[in-house]
């Protein structure tokens, strides 16, 4: 991928726009009050503390959090391409380092990073990235599936099995499907292909959408056959 | 100006600028479309073209608020309010000219999957020049002239602001009101276009026609493939009849002559190679570029009137300004 593609995406998300504006924005405080005297003299040295202020904010605040937004914008770009190769996740794994190493993180970078790295064939990696730091602290119900498909690929299917059960628990039908393929996928690794198969089958009536529920049937019958998750697509 | 005694339903309008009523009425269809079929059809941003005009109208906002202060002594508050008015009004036409990208972004999901009228658009061109015109000139096709043609094509994202910018700069209200409604209604006449003709261009119809090909990568530089993607990320499908490519490059030329005379030298050139280009690029049939300039054309023409019109029956084209010494 070319790099003017990286900035077409700092553009898109207007991340350079805002940056930008804020750069014009501390631009005119410091001009206005380093430059020009106000009409009531004694206000001056609290609109320049003030300015001060505004800079420090800017600095400790502000800055990290905008250098986050453009690692984790330039990562996205690579990661999120369906054929990218095995080098642009290896640099978007970087990316995504460097937007965590400032501090500032947020779900949707967590599981995207996790994402990379487990399609970069870096399981453990992915797992160690979700099981420390900050967000460890207290579950998070997004991180749930990203760490269940992160302690599949490392090999560690039976808390994979966990992770996933726990994830049935969440409303988005999306990421239950995700938690039952993952627990299934886990089953299959230990060669556990009728357990699977009835796990897949107790889940049905959690599925509300149709096409899935007939899908997930057949994968059990399939599966019950000795195939794989993947065999028949 | 006296304020004409309007009917209480046209009051409300006084509210508005002309071009805010057109691209609102588009708007007002999507969003009743978009109930009724349960999903949003309103894309207000075409991302990077909307995030570049906003980061320009910040640097011109700074630039004036700036050079104010450093004029001043003191904070100049009555002339600070009135700066405040005034890139608010920077702002709402910045908006405007947005929003003729959003229109495009947006029409993309109302396109219906309805049957390509390539073949019509092809026999027309047949049956004007009694060939493949788009075809015939793979001869010229060269290297150079590829991203020269690539350049010209692309320039047009810069046609716009520069008429708006030079209208802004000069002051010359009247003229920006005129060339921005003529930009709207163009956007909105040609867009309904795309629905009603729906064709995909030759480069995909008459592929099988070219023994040339018109991206020689190995002799081209890195500037043009960013050219190039920047062209392509920013397409629909299905938007070839008119040429709004064409069509709003001469509204730009036609605008210019109108109110910044100054320009004309730059534009004239420079839109002849775009509609050129064109071709050239196997984007358009020519017929689709007759099109958009014929639309232009018409839009040119009607804008002066219906603005006399709109002071006629509902009120001045904008709202007065606030007092510099209140």
């Amino acid at each position: 991928m070319a790099d003017f593609e990286l900035v077409y995406a700092l553009l898109d998300n207007g991340t350079l726009t805002l940056g930008f504006a804020v750069f014009c924005l501390l631009f005119t405080l410091a001009h206005l009050a380093f430059r020009h005297r106000l009409q009531n003299n004694s206000l001056q040295p609290f609109f320049r503390l003030a300015v001060v202020v505004a800079f420090a904010t800017a600095t400790f605040f502000f800055w990290p959090f905008y250098q986050g937004r453009i690692w984790q914008t330039l990562a996205e770009k690579l990661s999120e391409r369906p054929f990218a190769t095995q080098i642009q996740l290896q640099q978007a794994a970087r990316y995504y380092d460097r937007a965590l190493k400032t501090g500032w993180w947020t779900v949707s970078l967590l599981r995207n990073y996790a994402s990379c790295l487990v399609r970069n064939g870096r399981g453990p990696e992915a797992v160690a990235l979700l099981s420390s730091g900050p967000w460890s602290e207290k579950e998070q119900p997004g991180l749930l599936v990203p760490t269940a498909r992160a302690l599949l690929a490392a090999g560690n299917n039976g808390a994979a099995v966990e992770t996933a059960r726990k994830a049935l628990q969440l409303s988005d039908e999306f990421e239950r499907f995700w938690a039952i393929r993952t627990a299934a996928e886990a089953y299959i690794a230990d060669n556990q292909h009728e357990q699977a198969a009835q796990f897949l089958e107790n889940c049905l009536e959690t599925v509300r959408d149709e096409s899935t529920r007939l899908m997930l049937q057949k994968k059990a019958g399939d599966i019950r056959q000795g195939k794989n998750w993947l065999e028949n697509q | 100006m006296t304020q004409p005694s309007a009917k209480p339903a046209f009051r409300l309008l006084r509210l508005f600028r002309p071009e805010e009523i057109v691209y609102l009425s588009f708007f007002t269809i999507l969003a009743v479309i978009s109930l009724m079929e349960g999903e949003s059809h309103i894309h207000l941003a075409q991302d990077r073209l909307g995030y570049t005009f906003l980061a320009i109208g910040t640097a011109i906002i700074t630039f004036r608020l700036n050079r104010l202060l450093y004029r001043s002594q003191g904070i100049p508050w009555p002339e600070l309010r009135l700066e405040a008015w005034q890139s608010f009004q920077l702002i709402r036409d910045i908006f405007s000219v947005l929003m003729c990208w959003a229109m495009y972004a947006s029409i993309k999901s109302i396109m219906p999957e309805s049957a390509l009228l390539d073949d019509w658009l092809i026999k027309a061109d047949r049956l004007i020049f009694g060939f493949d015109p788009v075809v015939a000139l793979e001869k010229f096709i060269r290297p150079w002239l590829t991203d020269f043609m690539v350049f010209n094509y692309v320039m047009l994202f810069a046609y716009i602001p520069g008429v708006f910018f030079a209208l802004t700069w000069k002051n010359c209200r009247r003229g920006l009101r005129d060339f921005m409604l003529g930009l709207i209604l163009a956007s909105f006449f040609g867009y309904l276009g795309y629905l009603a003709v729906p064709a995909i261009g030759p480069q995909h119809t008459q592929a099988h026609l070219f023994t040339v090909d018109l991206w020689q990568r190995e002799t081209r530089v890195m500037a043009q493939d960013a050219l190039e993607l920047l062209i392509n990320l920013n397409r629909i499908k299905r938007d070839c009849f008119p040429s709004m490519h064409v069509c709003l490059a001469c509204i730009c030329l036609f605008y210019a002559w109108r109110w910044a005379r100054g320009l004309v030298w730059l534009l004239l050139p420079a839109t002849l190679c775009l509609i050129f280009s064109t071709f050239y690029l196997r984007y358009h049939y020519v017929v689709d570029a007759v099109a958009g300039i014929a639309l232009a054309l018409v839009v040119f023409a009607c804008t002066p009137g219906l603005l006399r019109l709109w002071e006629t029956n509902i009120g001045p084209l904008e709202t007065e300004k606030v007092e510099s010494s209140s």
